[in-house]
């Protein structure tokens, strides 16, 4: 059953200044399984940004559906948004976004305590969480008292405490060291062997090659897409590179 | 580089940081003028010549005193307040190749136009309003004299002076800031200190105790001499209390909040707390300024203001008689004769007036040191300056009790008195030194506010006891000892000039008296100081309003650039907590409770430091004659409503500038 499902999704922004029209998502469609685990990958400007806003509900499309579940989250209301996406969406996001004046528990408690839940709950849910993560020790510190990849777990913690449908990843590597990109990316394969759907979006071609899919978007389309199968980590990757130099490459305009 | 790139340069960084420009230009420029217009009153040459010029000099001196170290502290708090905002900017310049002696260069210019500006538009700000102020200090004061436009070229001399110093400083503190980062450093000058604050037990601890004792001070302290003593040893208390309490001891109570789960993991507190936490390392100093500063406001303009508004007050009390003669006895006899009431009677009758309401009567007043159960006369103890057993006794004849209360005393014996007492003392015998007198009657008065501790009237049968009593106390203080006076007091029909030119003559007819029995005699008239008094209190209320609209503009500067920097600060946190999932409402609300809480809070407490103080300094103008109550509280209520009104205005203002900056999550 699709969790998620993306219907003819177009976006046009005007810009500010010269009201030129720019549109960044054309007729973009696709959806995601229970259980799946997809990267979609671009160049800067394929539209990835625009695409997970709207899924974020942090930007309303011009045109097209986004159904999580079935309910349309494109017709929800301004006052309800914020809880659906506590409730619903967990992110990951490339620079953590992680509050300086809260130690990591309490930055992963937010969500929880913005949904207003007792606090033994809360305790409850947490330690499962922290102790796959590896982050138990690290629960009473403060932000800028850890590593990145430290940080990004405890991002990742966030993102599950309050059990979402499905994780949206905004290049959660991004801002990491190569071990520790690593590490996260296993941890996501682990997350997702437990049932957990996760969206990434990336441009890096080591964190797309552990995902289940991988679906290319260029000028605000789906352009192709790519299924691990059988594939290992290191066969899906070399296949994604050859993917991404056709799509510069081989496709219709030469640069 | 060109030298005229620099000056470019300079002018658009100044135009580009406009919101905070704009109102340091503005707190120059009205500094610079308040500063010019003290130093023209107090060199002004119309108002040197007029009576009671002296003491307004004095207060104008002082004036000057207070505007120009508040300049300094406040165009330095500004001005380091800005370059901590544009590290940044100097860090891109950095990495954009410009040398550190380059950036000092642009600096430099910047530093220039920004003095330029302030000293230039200051002075002719100060120029252009000073004859307006300066009539508005004339009016204050009862002076009535043609107030010409000048210029007053050593109060040009002395702002320009002080304030290119003062810019100067500035300069240099903003190379100091250059020249100890580097530029990584001034890249993330926006983001420094982040880290959570320490929780200083020990400090909030000492806050406390510093308060209290401030506050125990100004509120158990009842003699008003000791009070004007104590009143600065309580105001130090409690300006280093407000700062312990807002730095450490604001930071401890959130912590203890933090620890209580329940209490914290609340969608209303969770935010809040930690970002008061958060807060109070950056701001507890400024909190506490603006604290001092309103409750400086408070006080000096409602003390002023009820000064001045209560001159028929102090008028009244000061003066219970149109006009009052006193005349002090040689020795310790009363002479038979007495030589004062025809003179002045002579002297009314020729300025054509009549006079009622005649009374006289004679006085004796010395203090005694309480041992026990004697009053003890020493002039050798040392233990004089020991207040709490410090006892004054006034001598008063049965007759002239009489005259000035409406009191019947009966006859008394050698060795009886009756007492009148302010407080609920019971004593059956006055012992002074080695004379004991039976207490015959107790009459308890009315406190009247400027009454001392221990004070008592002993009243004794007639001039010869009165007599005596004067001897043993001469016996025991020698020089020291004091004198038998003649009270004579009258009032006189007519207007106020004719009652002036009435007391005019009384004096000079007075001062030709030559009676061997009265060692010197002089006279007040109430109308002739009610004109010393308009004059003092009007300089005091000048100077106050002065005061008080400085340190307004100061703390409302204060607060806009706190808002401002807070704005920076929250913008990144909420639009994190709104990706996390807080809604646009609970942001608002968030924002709404920070800013209340930390708008709101210095006022309180100035509110409560003005509500403590405020017996201490009812005492305090006991000194200047001013003991109506229920005007000072009424002065002091209505300060307190006029600066919050501002305060809110102001709050409501800047609200608006850190909603625009935090706007683009909360709008979005």
């Amino acid at each position: 059953m699709a969790i998620l499902e993306v219907n003819n999704l177009k976006k046009i922004y005007t810009t500010r200044f010269s009201g030129n029209q720019v549109q960044a998502l054309s007729n973009l469609s696709f959806s995601v399984e229970e259980g799946e685990y997809v990267a979609i990958m671009g160049e800067s400007g394929s539209g990835k940004t625009t695409l997970l806003n709207i899924l974020a509900s942090l930007d309303k499309p011009t045109s097209g559906e986004v159904l999580l579940n079935g309910k349309n989250i494109v017709d929800i209301k301004e006052k309800e948004i914020s809880a659906f996406r506590r409730e619903n969406l967990g992110f990951v996001f490339q620079d953590f976004n992680l509050l300086d004046n809260f130690s990591l528990k309490d930055n992963i408690f937010l969500p929880l305590v913005l949904s207003g839940m007792e606090y033994p709950e809360m305790e409850k849910r947490i330690r499962p969480i922290a102790a796959k993560l590896g982050i138990q020790e690290l629960l009473e510190k403060y932000p800028y008292e850890v590593s990145g990849g430290q940080k990004q777990r405890a991002a990742v913690a966030r993102a599950l405490i309050n059990r979402p449908q499905l994780i949206l990843a905004d290049e959660p590597t991004g801002a990491l060291d190569s071990k520790a990109a690593d590490g996260l990316l296993h941890l996501f394969n682990e997350i997702n062997e437990d049932g957990q759907t996760i969206l990434m979006v990336t441009h890096s071609t080591k964190a797309a090659s552990h995902a289940k899919r991988v679906l290319f978007i260029k000028d605000g389309e789906v352009f192709h897409q790519l299924y691990r199968g059988n594939m290992s980590n290191e066969e899906l990757y070399v296949k994604i590179s050859d993917t991404l130099t056709m799509l510069t490459t081989g496709g219709e305009n030469h640069e | 580089m060109s030298k005229g790139l620099f000056s470019k340069l300079a002018v658009t960084n100044i135009k580009n940081n406009k919101q905070f420009y704009v109102p340091y230009l503005l707190t120059g420029i009205l500094t610079v003028g308040m500063f010019y217009i003290m130093c023209a009153l107090a060199g002004n040459k119309g108002i040197e010549h007029m009576s009671g010029a002296r003491d307004l000099q004095m207060i104008l001196n002082l004036g000057i005193g207070v505007i120009g170290i508040f300049s300094v502290i406040f165009l330095f708090y500004t001005n380091s307040f800005i370059i901590k905002r544009r590290k940044k900017e100097l860090g891109i310049y950095s990495i954009l190749g410009m040398e550190k002696k380059h950036i000092a260069g642009i600096l430099f210019r910047e530093t220039l136009f920004t003095m330029l500006i302030s000293v230039g538009g200051g002075l002719v700000t100060g120029i252009v309003f000073n004859k307006l102020l300066t009539m508005l200090l004339c009016a204050m004061m009862k002076f009535e004299t043609q107030i010409k436009f000048y210029v007053s070229t050593s109060g040009v001399l002395w702002t320009a002076i002080l304030f290119v110093g003062i810019y100067l400083l500035t300069y240099i503190y903003d190379l100091l800031q250059i020249k100890l980062a580097n530029p990584i450093e001034l890249l993330q000058g926006g983001h420094t200190g982040e880290k959570e604050p320490k929780t200083k037990a020990i400090m909030a601890i000492l806050g406390v105790i510093c308060l209290g004792a401030g506050y125990y001070i100004a509120i158990t302290t009842k003699n008003p001499l000791q009070a004007l003593t104590l009143f600065f040893v309580a105001v130090i208390l409690v300006i280093v209390g407000t700062y312990l309490l807002f730095t450490a001891g604001s930071i401890a109570l959130l912590k203890i909040l933090r620890k209580n789960k329940r209490y914290y993991y609340q969608t209303k507190h969770f935010t809040s707390v930690s970002g008061m936490i958060y807060r109070m390392k950056q701001n507890a100093v400024g909190l506490s300024n603006i604290c001092i500063l309103s409750t400086m406001v408070l006080v000096v303009v409602s003390t002023t203001v009820s000064l001045y508004v209560g001159v028929n007050d102090v008028l009244k009390q000061r003066f219970p008689r149109d006009i009052s003669i006193y005349g002090y006895y040689e020795g310790t006899e009363v002479p038979e004769e007495n030589s004062i009431v025809p003179v002045v009677e002579q002297a009314v009758k020729e300025s054509g007036r009549k006079m009622r309401n005649q009374v006289s009567y004679l006085e004796l007043d010395f203090a005694a040191l309480r041992r026990g159960d004697v009053y003890v006369m020493d002039a050798k103890d040392p233990s004089v300056l020991a207040m709490e057993d410090m006892a004054t006794f006034s001598i008063l004849t049965r007759e002239g009790c009489e005259n000035r209360y409406d009191v019947k005393i009966p006859e008394l014996a050698d060795n009886e008195i009756v007492l009148i007492t302010f407080d609920d003392t019971k004593m059956e015998q006055l012992v002074l030194n080695d004379r004991s007198f039976t207490v015959t009657d107790i009459k308890k008065f009315e406190k009247d506010a400027d009454v001392v501790e221990n004070f008592y009237y002993v009243i004794v049968n007639d001039v010869e006891d009165m007599e005596r009593i004067c001897q043993l106390q001469n016996e025991a203080y020698a020089q020291a000892g004091s004198t038998i006076t003649y009270n004579y007091q009258l009032d006189i029909d007519g207007t106020k000039e004719e009652k002036e030119e009435c007391f005019q003559k009384i004096q000079e007819n007075i001062n030709q008296i030559t009676d061997p029995a009265i060692s010197h005699i002089y006279c007040e008239g109430r109308e002739s100081s009610r004109d010393e008094f308009y004059h003092l209190y009007g300089g005091f209320l000048f100077l106050g309003l002065f005061l008080g609209a400085m340190f307004l503009m100061i703390t409302v500067l204060i607060i806009f650039y706190k808002q401002i920097s807070e704005g920076y600060d929250d913008r990144e946190r909420f639009a994190i907590m709104e990706k996390v999932g807080m809604s646009n409402a609970e942001v608002k609300a968030t924002i709404r409770s920070q800013i209340l809480m930390v708008f709101f809070c210095p006022i309180l407490m100035a509110a409560i430091h003005v509500a403590a103080a405020f017996p201490m300094i009812k005492r305090l103008l006991v000194l200047f004659n001013l003991s109506n109550t229920t005007l000072f509280a009424g002065c002091m209520i209505g300060t307190i409503l006029v600066f919050a009104l501002i305060y809110l205005l102001v709050f409501l203002q800047t609200q608006k500038t850190y909603y625009r900056i935090v706007g683009e999550q909360v709008n979005s």
